[in-house]
């Protein structure tokens, strides 16, 4: 069951929270040591918050879509009494005093915490190959990556574990284990979801959201956590819609931007075909596909990768004595980080302007933009090139189609659009203009019920 | 003007060791390649997309 119904099915009294949360611990003891999705699980303290859960639902105090709903976060949010690990041996032992705000929204709106997802190391990576914590398995094929580096979330979420599981995403780090994992993400806009109480990567590019089972459930999701936040600066103080899409849902007239440059080069003839079917689909349901040429996207990921570096290495800078306590592939990353003159990071944040201004006119012929979330389904474990007319590092290939968004701090959906000839799930996704989550979310829960792929769900 | 990334590694610590400078110097050498065009292309007056904000106390919420 995804979020909706099974607040449905808490409300009618079919299931109680209780049962819910435990079913949630008794899949985490089941599947658990072959996927390698959590680093903690609190399986206790969420069965004392469910029973309080359905004591508050019997008294009549509801507190939304959430209550009583288990679901995960990724151990980058802090966790009041809770180990915080961010996967890396820095912070094995760390107990924070407070919640992050998403983890105190999730609470407010009566959500039970069953365990802390595991990630790629500090969430710098794409693989969730985690040296410290183990590597995490994709629930359709656990010889495959789930993506990362919220991959623990990507797998709790596809493996029906919990219907709902926090990550954080700097170049793509929810939409590339959702697009793996047949999974919904969604990156909120910069400033949308507060990233107080989150162990920093990058603080001019971290963002925020869920990862779910279907659309509809992020959106609940994102009405619970955000908003504005006087503890982040980078905040906004825009006021929040109310993202759930109406049913039914209609897109007649919405004008859908097809790329005609850089998203389809090098990808896989499966994932190009998902995407402009998805896109088909849409046009059948009243909307106009329009196809559009957009501004240079690989200079966004030059500058994405350059701010990504330079201010890795500086919120690490403390620990970078520790050499042997970081994964090799996050201590090379820090090491280039370190060598990048500041006078190239300020240029990238100028260029980064410029950059801004010129992608913003996209929004003068479209509404939104379908692009494919990742080159290919998700790629072998240890694999380190993938070969789509010549051989690209996993990392760079993976995070070629999301990185740039945010740079732009735009909003962007990936949920399933297929699969391929071995069975692994596909992914589009929606980008919009800065806070126009209510759009894409509309416009994913559209093509959600024309694909009709929701019922397909990794066997284990 | 191509930067030497070795002398620039020789100027940090802790010093990062010669197999893994290497590694990072080529990483470095194409993303130098990639982003010189862009930074050459600058109008001078442009300011950087990420500002430090005054320091004045901060508004209540609305």
């Amino acid at each position: 069951m995804n979020l909706q119904e099974t607040a449905k099915a808490l409300r009618k009294g079919s299931v109680s929270a209780l049962e819910l949360v435990t079913d949630s611990v008794r899949r985490i003891a089941a599947l658990d040591p072959k996927l390698k999705a959590f680093i903690t699980v609190t399986a206790e303290m969420a069965q004392n918050q469910a029973r309080q859960a359905d004591q508050d639902l019997a008294n009549g105090k509801d507190r939304g879509p959430l209550h009583g709903i288990p679901v995960a976060v990724k151990d980058v949010f802090c966790t009041q009494g809770i180990r915080t690990t961010c996967g890396s041996k820095l912070f094995a032992d760390y107990v924070p005093e407070y919640d992050a705000a998403v983890v105190e929204r999730l609470k407010s709106a009566g959500a039970v915490i069953v365990g802390k997802t595991n990630m790629h190391e500090l969430a710098y990576g794409v693989t969730s190959t985690n040296p410290h914590f183990g590597t995490v398995r994709n629930p359709w094929n656990l010889d495959r990556i789930t993506g990362g580096s919220s991959g623990g979330s990507g797998s709790a979420v596809a493996a029906g574990i919990v219907p709902m599981a926090m990550g954080s995403d700097t170049g793509g780090s929810i939409r590339i284990p959702a697009s793996f994992c047949g999974t919904v993400g969604l990156k909120p806009s910069f400033g949308r979801v507060s990233r107080y109480g989150v162990l920093p990567l990058d603080f001019s590019l971290d963002h925020m959201g869920p990862l779910t089972q279907c659309v509809r459930d992020a959106a609940l999701t994102l009405n619970a956590i955000a908003g504005f936040d006087l503890r982040d600066e980078t905040s906004s103080r825009r006021p929040v819609e109310a993202y759930l899409p109406p049913e039914p849902v209609a897109i007649q007239g919405l004008r859908i931007g097809l790329p005609e440059n850089f998203y389809f080069d090098r990808v896989s003839t499966s994932v190009a075909d998902s995407v402009r079917r998805a896109a088909r689909l849409a046009e059948e349901a009243g909307a106009i596909v329009v196809p559009v040429s957009v501004p240079d996207v690989a200079q966004l990921n030059t500058i994405g990768r350059l701010i990504l570096l330079s201010e890795a290495s500086a919120t690490m800078d403390h620990y970078l004595n520790r050499r042997e306590d970081f994964g090799a592939d996050v201590r090379a990353l820090l090491d280039q980080g370190r060598l990048i003159p500041a006078t190239d990071y300020i240029n990238a944040q100028r260029v980064r302007r410029m950059l801004l201004q010129e992608f913003q006119s996209i929004w003068k012929h479209v509404d939104c933009l379908f692009t494919p979330t990742t080159p290919t389904s998700a790629p072998r474990i240890g694999q380190s090139t993938i070969d789509l007319g010549g051989p690209e590092d996993v990392r760079i290939a993976s995070t070629r189609l999301t990185r740039g968004i945010n740079v732009l701090g735009w909003p962007a959906l990936s949920l399933p659009c297929g699969f391929d000839e071995e069975g692994l799930p596909l992914g589009l996704q929606i980008i919009g203009p800065s806070f126009q989550e209510a759009l894409i979310m509309r416009v994913g829960a559209a093509l959600e019920t024309a694909l009709n792929l929701t019922y397909r769900r990794p066997v284990l | 003007m191509s930067r030497d990334w070795n002398l620039i590694a020789k100027g940090i610590a802790p010093e990062i060791p010669q197999p893994e400078l290497d590694n990072a110097v080529g990483v470095l050498q194409a993303l130098e390649s990639q982003f010189a065009p862009l930074r050459q292309s600058l109008p001078h007056e442009t300011e950087p997309a990420v500002i430090f904000p005054s320091f004045h106390a901060p508004e209540k919420p609305a």
